[in-house]
């Protein structure tokens, strides 16, 4: 150790890697994420790329609710359009940490470059995947325009809880970053399944974080692990914020407060976790010579 | 001496003077060649375990526990299992067909294909068995386990209907990915993203999750030009029979439909990769790679 607490040879030691550099380094990542998702299409194109996803997921469940109720519950239709507009996040943010530490690593062999510089790899990750985020807030944004259009999802801008949304938003991207994160490093250790990993983490999430159902009907011992979690409780806040109620069930037992509190708590546990997970997992890559190495995945 | 002779040809199969019956072997050797992997890979990769059953299981969980928080009839829980095993299907024609070659000129193997004495119908019909034979089986875990976990009853009594339906949406289903296949090697990055936007929006109007007929005309459209529609649509009506898994048509007139879809997917396929391949010649595509 060189008494700086980082290992001999990590160029992140060097003079000048200051908190300019890792905002630099963001803005940098994002300048270069933003072209590599945006430059081989027009803006119409990409536009329908990127919300023709989310706005079918809504559609899907607003026919299921047809086809049961044979009519739409405007209650259970705001429930199904707020969930999976906000879901949008989830699946930008882990796809774009993680396809940026293997599109970096496998397809355009830059990652190496990336350890090498001055400039920390983290912050670089973040803004790599910033694009990412950016496009899955569009698709948000457009599922829930749609919602209100075609479906009769009236959210009250003027009236709805803006602290309350901000603040679950705020944390709720810090849970997503997180967990990205951890993921990225994971995935610096796999090999050609690491592609599958977001979705299949996603996945998992939409199934026990009440996305489109309530947690109610979920079996009791994932009902525990949906309350352990902050994507839970980030949705719960960002839909009170949006519709001015809370999720029938077990979630409207939760005041505002508790909800925030419970996001708070889970989105710390989860990120310091993730900190150490990720930190272990860098270190690992670069003992075993995982940071170049090419799968042809 | 060479059978090319140092001849200049259209291609290396013209330029290779084989007799008819050569030419029959080696491109029915090229078939299974590039089955092969798919095949081996269940073997090989058990992570495909993890992913390619585990991931159709999670949503066909999530949209059976919808149907349950909106107190459907259990029968619903039945068409979204089955309607989760036929995801596997098609994620494999999009990723394993249409989005194939596009891979295979990054991984540099798509030069290799045009320069050998073979059909590239070979090689596509090719990924198209292996992915059919390895899918099949995982498409079978899902339906198992779906069916094992939520207690899904199947009331088939025209077994041999059933048979020619899954054969005929196979057929018009890989026919389709072989078609988008070449499609996809002149959209380059595009392609890629086309394979995205052919998920949910598909699984929307191919009635994965909810009865087509519920979608009115846009589910007689989606019946018309989207086999795993067709297909999914005409097996519910055999395996659920009564008033609820009404279809969009009769079973025998999505038959038909399934029919004409294996034969003007083939032979669009054909065409497709005749003129594609000709334009990314000319256009100098076929070894441009991260494009």
């Amino acid at each position: 150790m060189n008494g700086t607490g980082r290992l001999p040879g990590d160029p992140s030691g060097v003079p000048g890697a200051t908190l300019g550099l890792a905002l630099r380094t963001v803005a940098t990542g994002a300048r270069l994420g933003w072209a590599i998702e945006s430059n081989w299409s027009d803006p119409l194109l990409f536009v329908i790329y990127s919300v023709a996803k989310p706005v079918a997921s809504a559609l899907i469940l607003v026919a299921i609710l047809f086809v049961v109720t044979g009519a739409g519950d405007p209650q259970v239709v705001a429930y199904f359009v707020v969930g999976t507009a906000l879901w949008n996040f989830v699946g930008g943010g882990l796809v774009g940490l993680v396809f940026g530490i293997l599109d970096d690593r496998e397809r355009y062999r830059m990652l190496k470059y990336v350890f090498l510089a001055p400039a920390s790899l983290m912050p670089f990750l973040l803004g790599r995947s910033a694009a990412r985020v950016v496009i899955a807030a569009a698709g948000a944004v457009i599922t829930l325009a749609v919602g209100w259009l075609l479906l009769g999802v009236r959210i009250d801008l003027l009236t709805m809880d803006w602290p309350l949304f901000l603040v679950s938003m705020a944390i709720g991207m810090v849970a997503i970053g997180a967990l990205g994160i951890a993921m990225g490093g994971l995935c610096l250790q796999l090999r050609q399944e690491a592609w599958s990993y977001p979705e299949a983490v996603a996945g998992a999430l939409y199934l026990v974080a009440g996305v489109v159902f309530p947690i109610d009907v979920l079996p009791a011992a994932l009902q525990g692990v949906a309350l352990a979690m902050p994507f839970t409780w980030w949705l719960e806040g960002s839909r009170r914020a949006l519709l001015g109620a809370p999720t029938p069930g077990i979630m409207a037992g939760f005041d505002d407060p508790t909800v925030v509190f419970a996001l708070l708590v889970s989105t710390a546990v989860l990120t310091l976790m993730s900190w150490v997970a990720f930190r272990a997992f860098v270190n690992r890559a670069r003992e075993r010579g995982l940071i170049d190495r090419v799968t042809s995945s | 001496m060479s059978v090319y002779a140092g001849r200049h040809d259209a291609d290396a199969t013209r330029a290779a003077t084989w007799d008819r019956r050569r030419v029959v072997a080696t491109n029915l050797r090229s078939v299974l060649g590039r089955a092969y992997p798919r095949f081996l890979g269940l073997t090989r990769e058990p992570s495909w375990l993890f992913f390619e059953v585990l991931l159709p299981l999670l949503s066909t969980f999530a949209f059976v526990f919808v149907y349950r928080a909106l107190q459907a009839p259990e029968q619903y829980v039945g068409f979204v299992v089955l309607g989760g095993a036929m995801t596997a299907f098609w994620s494999n024609v999009v990723w394993g067909m249409a989005a194939q070659l596009y891979w295979e000129r990054d991984g540099g193997n798509l030069e290799l294909y045009f320069t050998a004495p073979i059909s590239m119908m070979s090689v596509l019909l090719g990924m198209a068995f292996g992915g059919l034979v390895s899918t099949s089986l995982r498409a079978a875990v899902v339906l198992a386990i779906g069916t094992a976990i939520f207690g899904v009853t199947y009331g088939v009594t025209d077994w041999a209907a059933l048979g020619a339906v899954f054969v005929l949406t196979m057929a018009a289903l890989y026919g389709l990915g072989m078609l988008l296949a070449s499609v996809f090697l002149m959209w380059g990055r595009e392609g890629f993203h086309l394979s995205q936007l052919l998920t949910e929006p598909v699984y929307f109007f191919g009635g994965v999750y909810a009865p087509l007929r519920a979608l009115g005309p846009i589910g007689a459209l989606a019946v018309s030009i989207l086999p795993l529609a067709t297909g999914l649509d005409a097996i519910r009506q055999i395996a659920f029979p009564g008033p609820d898994s009404a279809g969009v048509f009769p079973v025998p007139v999505e038959i038909g439909i399934l029919v004409v879809m294996t034969v003007a997917f083939g032979a669009a396929a054909r065409l497709s990769l005749r003129t594609l391949e000709r334009l990314a010649r000319r256009e100098g595509r076929l070894t441009v790679r991260w494009r």
